[in-house]
């Protein structure tokens, strides 16, 4: 579309994008009958329960299941050696569904009972003996690949992998298992260009997504030698190919059936019980249901890895970076996780998006280590480096005494030039960074609030832009029902974005009536869905909106035609709208949506005339990539090898106003301004509520969360230990949707669903800026600040 | 162990059931009676998306035994919603933007219903306290007292 025809198309008045219409899943979630997979309930059903490894890394001598197979009310003990020699993962095949010979970290799955009653299959778990011979474990990255570390995989080479996605590992180095590189111009002249270099080790810690709803699962093996499995997921298409995998079993036989989700921030993308509830069910023929306690969330399923980034800044005196260079270590913990392996290395480098040096030189390892596995969290990679990023912003400032905005805007990515990979930017960093500003110091200004000893008031922006992920697909399907409703088929879940509402919204929109004219069908089911690839990357409202509004066209041009007979009309005079197909040179000709095919009753039953429903599909791509390389879309001769490496980016402003406590190290977030430059917004309630929800969860990743482990062993695996923001600690906040068209988003709208996350990065400049000394590492635990304030 | 025969009154409805000791009023709430409005999150009182009202009270399901609950009064979110009609806290909830997963808001809602019983005009100081024992992924609660005082104003249009 060009440019004139988009701004034509933004500013037509809408019939209802734009509008803050009430979710259609508001009403069943606040009565209770919201049905989420942890209600399921299937007659003769049973249940399952997971034995897991007690210790990090080592060799399984022996599995004794007999005293639980005589425990009265087991029906089933399954152990790595009831399943079939194969691998799964989504990247890189390298995890077995239960473990076979050896275990790389506690929460591994070694064992599992299905019994007549969760007391019972507890019970059985307890009574299963397994003897280990421990390994050596290693829980350090940077400790993982010195030369006598402990090799976890030692067949990786032999692994199987995806075939569009496949890791990196372009050199030999104990456990890694993916790496991306981005050269862009040459750093080591830059470097000698600069007026200052600031160099500094940056960490984050390992976090959990807290999700309130636990994973919860009910498989069943049909007697037609199929699998149905009802589960949380946030990616129906997704689990059904990695289970496929782990239970050699083509797509073709399983059915992923997925209802309303509580909550996955990413968690929710990969396998856990499933396939295990599958084996347990072919075992014993009945339905098995498995639910993970709160302790397993934390210690068997992913997590956002613990990171360390080293950055090198050179940059001369007027502020301009010359050379940026990074080294990004990666705990990714003992397997994969799906397509953690993927984001955190490949995808996370994204966060370098931003912001325009001279030259760059990025480097991503991602590393084993007998942790839990790393998953994609909410915001992933660039949540993570644009927290380095971001502090080393506020510090080469300091040092050339620059405000940290004018810093900002010097090094900002310009809109129509290229970015550092080389993808035209459209996004306008400058909007989202400056109304930030702005709404902070008008409120600072209007409250006349002020600290007093032992409180210091601290200021701290961050300016950053969370990627959504490409090539990636969505197919949508619409359908005109011989009462004129449009029926919507989706394969997308709604884990809690109100994606449901907003593809309502959508259809209701091209065809210009009322949101209970339209109806979601059969939504996340395998079997009935179309196509789409997951509920992440805050991908769904650009991927599947575009599906939908194609969808909805091609449909519009199917009634049209068939009306064009009925209304003796050529179909490129017909439009169809308001739930008519109506001439556009004689209004007087038009048809009522629901007579198109009904032609009422007659004494044996109702009949449909013609077609009897009309019906379209589109499906919505979009293709990307780098030469490895360089990790851009030009090859090292200049030759463009892809035209982007993501889909979209979603820029992010933020300002913050912390006070910290002195005396005691304790930080309260004052107030806080999140700017997301939505694109459009399609219905500004949601838009609202996922800036909301990122920034509260930004604020406790920055202040709070941090899974702790020794020598393998989780410390905090429960909410008594580790910290949630919680309603009392939340400050005001001023959430702010700006909207820079998106040239190839619906409507121009972008992705919102992750970018309020990178609060996180704005609240340690806030916290340094009020002790003057510059924080270096996440949490912000109230002994660190009295560290720092000791220093 | 034996089981024992208890009596509850579920959202004003008399329920005679046999539970085993250990059990807890969430199991029986979900399990017995079929009302999964009360959610499941933790088992141990850390995250609230399991909260009832017993006796006027909110408490942790997951945390309250079963036979403790011998002959009170039991409200669910389900309790809430008569006729085809939404409490007022139901609506406010909604008005309010609160939901999102909605996997905290049936717990949310019973502890926000518990203090208006209670307290009919709280402070803000009593609405943090209400939902101190409530965790929610998605917003952290952020919308909850805006909930309340559009609760508060709603079951005011109700009486007049
Ligand atoms: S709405 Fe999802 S946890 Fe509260």
């Amino acid at each position: 579309m060009n440019k004139q025809a988009l701004i034509e198309e933004i500013e037509k008045q809408y019939y209802i994008i734009g509008k803050p219409v009430e979710r259609i899943d508001a009403k069943p979630k606040v009565t209770g009958e919201a049905i989420y997979g942890y209600d399921l309930v299937f007659p003769k059903m049973l249940y399952g329960k997971i034995k897991h490894s007690s210790i990090p890394h080592g060799i399984i001598k022996r599995i004794d299941t007999s005293k639980a197979e005589s425990l009265p009310g087991v029906r089933a003990v399954i152990t790595g050696k009831d399943i079939p020699d194969h691998r799964y993962g989504l990247v890189l095949f390298d995890r077995y569904l239960i473990a076979k010979d050896r275990v790389r970290f506690i929460g591994e799955a070694v064992a599992a009972v299905a019994a007549d009653t969760p007391e019972i299959a507890e019970k059985a778990v307890n009574l299963i003996e397994v003897e280990y011979e421990e390994l050596p474990a290693v829980f350090d990255p940077e400790e993982a690949i010195k030369q006598d570390a402990p090799i976890l995989h030692p067949d990786l080479r032999k692994y199987g992998t995806s075939k569009v996605s496949a890791p990196w590992i372009p050199f030999d180095m104990p456990n890694l298992n993916n790496y991306r590189r981005v050269v862009f111009g040459n750093v080591e002249e830059s470097f000698k260009k600069s007026d200052v270099i600031v160099e500094n080790i940056y960490e984050t810690s390992m976090v959990q997504h807290a999700h309130l709803e636990p994973q919860s699962c009910v498989c069943i093996y049909n007697y037609d030698d199929t699998f149905t499995v009802y589960t949380s997921t946030q990616t129906p298409f997704r689990l059904r190919f990695e289970l496929s995998l782990a239970l050699n079993v083509p797509e073709n036989r399983i059915r992923v059936v997925s209802p309303y989700v509580g909550g996955g921030f990413g968690n929710k993308l990969t396998i856990y019980a499933e396939p295990i509830a599958c084996i347990l069910s072919k075992k014993t023929r009945r339905p098995v249901k498995i639910v993970l306690t709160r302790e397993e969330v934390f210690t068997f399923t992913t997590v956002r890895p613990p990171t360390r980034i080293y950055v090198k800044d050179g940059a001369s005196r007027d502020g301009k970076i010359l050379a940026r260079q990074v080294r990004f270590y990666i705990n990714g913990g003992a397997y994969s996780g799906g397509s953690g392996i993927a984001v955190y290395t490949y995808l996370a480098a994204q966060a370098l998006a931003t912001y325009k040096p001279e030259s760059v030189k990025f480097e991503a390892f991602s590393i084993y280590t007998n942790l839990p596995p790393q998953g994609p969290l909410r915001g992933v990679g660039p949540a993570i480096l644009d927290f380095a990023f971001e502090r080393q912003m506020d510090i080469l400032a300091k040092k050339l005494g620059l405000d940290p905005i004018e810093i900002r805007l010097r090094n900002i990515s310009k809109q129509g030039e290229e970015n550092i990979y080389g993808e035209i930017v459209d996004e306008d960093y400058s909007k989202v960074l400056l109304t930030a500003y702005d709404a902070l110091m008008k409120k600072i200004k209007e409250s006349n609030e002020e600290p007093t000893h032992p409180w210091k008031r601290g200021i701290g922006y961050a300016l950053s832009s969370k990627y959504s992920l490409a090539p990636t697909a969505s197919s949508a399907t619409v359908k005109l029902r011989e009462d004129g409703v449009i029926e919507v088929f989706i394969g997308s879940t709604e884990i809690g974005m109100g994606n449901y509402t907003a593809m309502q919204q959508i259809v209701a929109e091209e065809f210009q009536i009322p949101m209970e004219r339209v109806s979601i069908a059969a939504a996340a089911d395998t079997e009935f869905s179309p196509f789409d690839e997951a509920q992440m990357s805050s991908r769904t409202t650009v991927s599947l909106g575009n599906a939908l509004v194609l969808a909805c066209r091609k449909l519009k041009r199917k009634i049209a035609e068939y009306a064009a007979n009925k209304l003796n009309e050529d179909p490129d005079h017909l439009e169809v709208k308001e739930g008519f197909v109506v001439s556009k040179r004689n209004p007087d000709k038009k048809i009522r949506l629901e007579d198109l095919f009904a032609r009422g009753k007659i004494r044996t039953g109702t009949f449909l005339e013609g077609e009897g429903e009309l019906i379209a599909s589109a499906n919505w791509f979009i293709q990307a990539g780098i030469d490895k390389e360089t990790g851009r879309i030009y090859d090292k001769y200049g030759n463009k090898v892809f035209e982007r490496v993501v889909n979209f980016y979603t820029p992010t402003g933020v300002a913050s106003e912390v006070w910290v406590n002195v005396e005691t190290g304790h930080i309260k977030v004052k107030r806080l301004v999140t700017v997301v430059d939505a694109g459009k917004v399609i219905n500004p309630k949601l838009v609202e509520g996922q800036i909301i929800g990122g920034s509260a969860m930004g604020i406790s990743i920055a202040l709070f969360e941090g899974l702790q482990w020794q020598n393998g062993y989780a410390l905090n695996p429960n909410f008594a230990d580790y910290k949630l923001i919680q309603h009392a600690d939340l400050p005001e906040i001023i959430a702010i949707a700006t909207e820079t068209p998106l040239p190839h988003g619906p409507f121009g709208a972008r992705g919102v669903g992750e970018a309020g996350l990178l609060v996180s990065d704005a609240i340690p400049n806030a916290v340094s800026n009020a002790i003057g000394k510059e924080v270096k590492k996440i949490p912000l635990m109230p002994e660190y600040i009295l560290k720092l304030l000791a220093e | 162990m034996s089981k024992k025969q208890i009596k509850l009154i579920v959202n004003g409805k008399e329920e005679i059931i046999e539970v085993n000791p250990y059990e807890s009023l969430l199991k029986v709430l979900r399990e017995y009676l079929g009302l999964t409005g009360a959610k499941r999150g933790c088992d141990y009182g850390g995250c609230g998306v399991c909260t009832v009202v017993v006796n006027g009270k909110a408490v942790y399901s997951c945390m309250y035994p079963a036979i403790k609950a011998e002959g009170k009064e039991i409200t669910t979110v389900e309790g809430l919603y008569k006729n085809g009609k939404l409490h007022p806290v139901q609506k406010a909830f909604i008005d309010a933007n609160t939901v999102q997963c909605g996997y905290s808001i049936p717990g949310a809602i019973m502890s926000a219903y518990a203090l208006l019983l209670n307290n009919p005009n709280p402070s803000d100081e009593d609405i943090k306290e209400a939902f101190s024992g409530n965790l929610c992924r998605c917003s952290a609660g952020y919308y909850w007292p805006e909930a309340i005082k559009l609760a508060i104003k709603y079951m005011k249009q109700r009486e007049s």
